[in-house]
């Protein structure tokens, strides 16, 4: 048994027989603060050097090899080479606007982990409404993207900003609405409830009584995060980079995992409501530990948004709008609709 | 500040010279209301490198290898053209043997430019992957290629009289082999674009080419064919031997962008077929005749054309008599292809203008010379 | 039609204009005068026995020596009939003159660059051309007609005789 709250616990015992009550609350927090946000900038390193193995190996090229074991240090060096590069500011740039920009769509991709349960006891806080917070948290990254565009003072960014705008307001409905069909049947907005309510084995998973919310929430999802085939807020062939053509540095770094960040996070939502978060597919498999187990099927569904990335070409602007409006909503409402039948059918 | 104050405008956009769809150093000037294109203004001539002067200053045979660099995607096909030309107006018959391998190398190069062609044209959709799959079949071309002539992208093959080079050893097989797996190579690109839904999406009912239009801007080529009319140089007035090769022009019906798409995929097909029964009909004897160093054509003129990749590319060469040419006018596809950019992609979305300026595979080069 | 029906047609039909018929690499050529070259244009455009609609190739020539002007050189085809004429007329100039002939972009719309592209590189006036910008040189280009003959620039070396 390796689960890792049992840690966790443990040191917060010794401090409490040690420290007072303040300090000791004061120093969990910044605690766990600082394990997220580490494991988090570690974890979008590797999912950077992941994502160019996958697209190589689908290209049938190799990849980053030379740094380090088949080029694992390779983000690494990237980073670095970010971080020493000069912070250029365009002179007709909006300069808080474009300089906020970044720092909000990274903060934003980092406070949804405050409630995604990583394991059995491993989440920093249990929200009540841990789902609500998420959708409301990370709908912040709309304004990071339009500050962008906006502050860039440029047109392509302006169009970038302006598109990623109207997108994710456009997505955020169909996710919303996909969502509310696992809450109506786990009964609970908690996260921790959420997982809970599909323990016991995959049978009790809430794949297999929402396939449509779940359709509805991929799709959404990968919009909300501007994956390909839905990244037309950075379309490099059209608009060159979007809302960051003039970012370098470290801004473009934050914006950059940020994205990776927001891929996990997506991923993560998805295995909590459809996939049963932590538990294992059967009873018998309970002795790995249940972090295992999250990564692991959260791992899987980041590969799976890789994919569509290089396999799709990219869909365009109004077909986009389209999608969302025409397909994805009347979709949702179907699924709530049924999903409420079910429940009032099945429980009474 | 009252909501009937708010005005919209339109907005002037500089794409290019360095925007990665413009495929070299073009520049547009769009003009924009929102995503909506109101207006393009192509700015060319950042390539121009005065092809045309410098053939007054070169000989006959010294100019070769500047026909290259006129489309670096398929340098074979231009120096047909050239060739092709300046011995029609001196009269020069060439071997045989030397006439097979143009077409081959010829064909061979038309099935490389449209490799490169469905390559970009992917990354201009944000498909990525068929990019490097198109890219690992055109090397083994280009491996041909540099196993006969040393060369990998400005081969200078053909000269006045015949071929440099012939054949080394052990070209046959690899021909061979290529040749038997490029079929099926073709359908891999079909089975990754060609019914992807999303692929449909941006290319069907996109940039449509009418044919009056298509008439009226001279557009050539399998851009012309996209749009339905069985017109092709190689068929229309056989050049060189392409009157012994049986094969087929494949049209579209609607000259939307999937039109030409398809048209291209389906002619890699048909010019594997016309490399296939070169290869199995290579007569022998020589590759070349003696053609002196300072040979002096007689005086006159010649107008030329052939079916490059792109589509007509002619030369009108003035002789004077001297070695040197007077006057070389060079006609290129892709010169007149571009013009009609501005006419079939007002009113569409900034994305599709992507799509339709690759599907009309534009190569900056030639259009600059 | 081959070249030669087609030049007897041509030099029947239009005998008042055009003259000088000939067939030069079996390609049906006949001149024009400057005058008429707008409206020959326009008469075998729109002639429903030629239908010539595409242009193959457009260029100018410099004969000041030979000939005492430019000859542009134009060549128009058909594909429904799989034939193609060569129009030449000749501009009178000398030395540094820049003759003035009527923009044919009316008649066949990609003669606009063309067009263009001679005027910036011979020196030739298209009068009524939509869009006399320079296509190919640099907007402010002020060394003069690259393609005349006898031009210098100033990197312009000219290779020795062989």
């Amino acid at each position: 048994m390796l689960e890792l709250n049992v840690i966790f616990e443990a040191v917060h015992r010794w401090l409490e027989g040690i420290l007072p009550q303040g300090l000791v609350t004061l120093i969990s927090a910044l605690g766990t603060g600082g394990i997220v946000l580490a494991f988090l900038s570690i974890l979008a390193l590797f999912l950077v050097w992941w994502e160019r193995k996958v697209s190589a190996h689908m290209q049938q090229r190799l990849g980053p090899m030379r740094t380090g074991w088949h080029g694992v240090l390779q983000t690494i060096a990237d980073g670095v080479k970010l971080v020493q590069k000069e912070d250029l500011i365009p002179s007709t740039a909006d300069r808080p606007v474009y300089f906020w920009a970044p720092v909000i769509c990274f903060v934003a991709a980092f406070m949804a982990y405050l409630v995604i349960p990583f394991g059995r006891g491993l989440i920093v806080q249990d929200l009540n409404i841990g789902i609500l917070y998420i959708i409301a948290i990370t709908t912040f990254t709309v304004v990071s993207l339009l500050m962008a565009g906006w502050g860039s003072n440029n047109k392509w960014a302006l169009l970038g900003g302006m598109r990623s705008a109207a997108q994710i307001v456009s997505y955020e409905v169909p996710l919303t609405l996909s969502i509310l069909g696992a809450v109506m049947l786990a009964e609970t907005l908690s996260m921790v409830g959420i997982v809970q309510s599909q323990a016991g084995g995959f049978w009790n998973w809430l794949i297999f009584r929402q396939p449509i919310g779940f359709i509805v929430y991929y799709i959404a999802a990968t919009a909300e995060a501007n994956r390909t085939p839905f990244d037309i807020p950075e379309a490099e062939q059209e608009l060159v980079a979007g809302f960051n053509v003039e970012y370098s540095g470290m801004k473009f770094a934050m914006f950059f995992l940020a994205e990776f960040v927001n891929m996990f996070t997506i991923s993560a939502i998805a295995v909590t409501l459809f996939f049963g978060g932590w538990n294992a597919p059967h009873p018998i498999f309970n002795f790995v530990p249940s972090w295992i187990w999250f990564m692991g099927k959260s791992l899987v569904s980041v590969f799976i948004l890789m994919w569509f990335r290089w396999t799709y070409p990219r869909i365009r602007v109004d077909q986009l709008m389209g999608f969302a409006w025409k397909f994805l909503l009347p979709l949702a409402f179907l699924n709530i609709i049924l999903t409420g039948l079910g429940v009032l059918i099945f429980r009474n | 500040m009252a909501i009937e104050q708010l005005k919209t405008e339109e907005f002037m956009v500089n794409m290019g010279p360095q925007h990665p769809s413009t495929h070299g150093v073009c520049k547009l000037v769009i003009k924009m209301d929102g995503e909506q294109i109101k207006s393009i203004q192509p700015h060319v001539g950042f390539l121009h490198r005065s092809i045309e002067k410098i053939a007054e200053n070169r000989t006959y045979a010294q100019f070769v290898p500047y026909t290259d660099r006129i489309d670096y995607c398929a340098s074979m096909n231009a120096n047909h053209a050239y060739v092709t030309a300046v011995e029609k107006m001196a009269g020069i018959q060439v071997p045989e043997r030397a006439e097979y391998l143009r077409v081959m190398m010829a064909e061979l190069n038309r099935i490389a430019s449209h490799l490169v062609w469905i390559a970009t044209f992917a990354i201009d959709l944000g498909a990525v992957t068929p990019f490097l799959y198109a890219f690992r079949e055109r090397e083994l071309i280009l491996d041909l290629f540099e196993m006969t002539c040393g060369q990998r992208l400005t081969y200078n093959y053909m000269c006045i009289g015949g071929v440099n080079w012939d054949i080394p050893q052990g070209f046959e097989p690899k021909l061979r082999e290529f040749l038997k797996i490029f079929p099926q190579k073709v359908n891999e690109y079909e089975y990754l674009l060609t019914n992807n839904p999303i692929f449909l999406y941006r290319t069907k009912g996109i940039g449509v080419l009418d044919m009056d239009t298509a008439f009226a801007y001279s557009v050539s080529g399998p851009s012309i064919r996209g749009s339905g009319l069985k017109w092709d140089i190689r068929k229309a007035e056989p050049y060189s031997i392409y009157n012994k090769f049986d094969f087929d022009v494949p049209v579209g019906h609607t000259g939307d962008v999937w039109d030409r798409y398809k048209v291209r995929l389906n002619e890699m097909r048909e010019s594997t077929k016309i490399v296939q029964q070169a290869i199995e009909g290579l007569p022998g004897g020589d590759t070349k005749v003696k053609v002196p160093m300072t040979w002096k054509p007689p005086e006159g003129e010649v107008f030329s054309r052939i079916e490059a990749p792109r589509g007509e590319m002619a030369y009108h060469i003035i002789s004077d008599g001297t070695p040197k040419p007077y006057r070389i006018k060079i006609r290129t596809a892709s010169y007149c292809n571009l013009q009609v950019l501005p006419v079939i992609a007002v009113n569409h979305l900034i994305a599709d203008l992507v799509a339709i300026f690759g599907s009309l595979d534009v190569i900056l080069p030639e259009v600059d010379r | 039609m081959d070249s030669s029906s087609l030049l007897k047609l041509l030099s029947e039909e239009y005998q008042e204009r055009v003259f000088d018929g000939k067939i030069i690499t079996d390609v049906a050529t006949v001149s024009v005068n400057p005058g008429n070259w707008v409206s020959i244009c326009h008469s075998l455009r729109d002639d429903k026995s030629l239908l010539l609609h595409s242009i193959s190739n457009f260029g100018a020539i410099d004969f000041r020596e030979k000939l005492g002007g430019y000859q542009i050189v134009l060549t128009v085809f058909s594909h429904q009939f799989n034939h193609k004429i060569t129009i030449k007329t000749l501009l009178p100039a000398k030395e540094d003159d820049s003759p003035i002939v009527g923009t044919i972009s009316g008649v066949w719309p990609s003669a606009e660059w063309f067009e263009r592209e001679m005027a910036e590189l011979f020196g030739i006036i298209f009068e009524g051309h939509p869009d006399p910008r320079h296509l190919l040189l640099d907007d402010d280009w002020d060394e003069g007609y690259p393609m005349r003959r006898g031009w210098s620039g100033k990197d312009f070396v000219v290779k020795p005789e062989i």
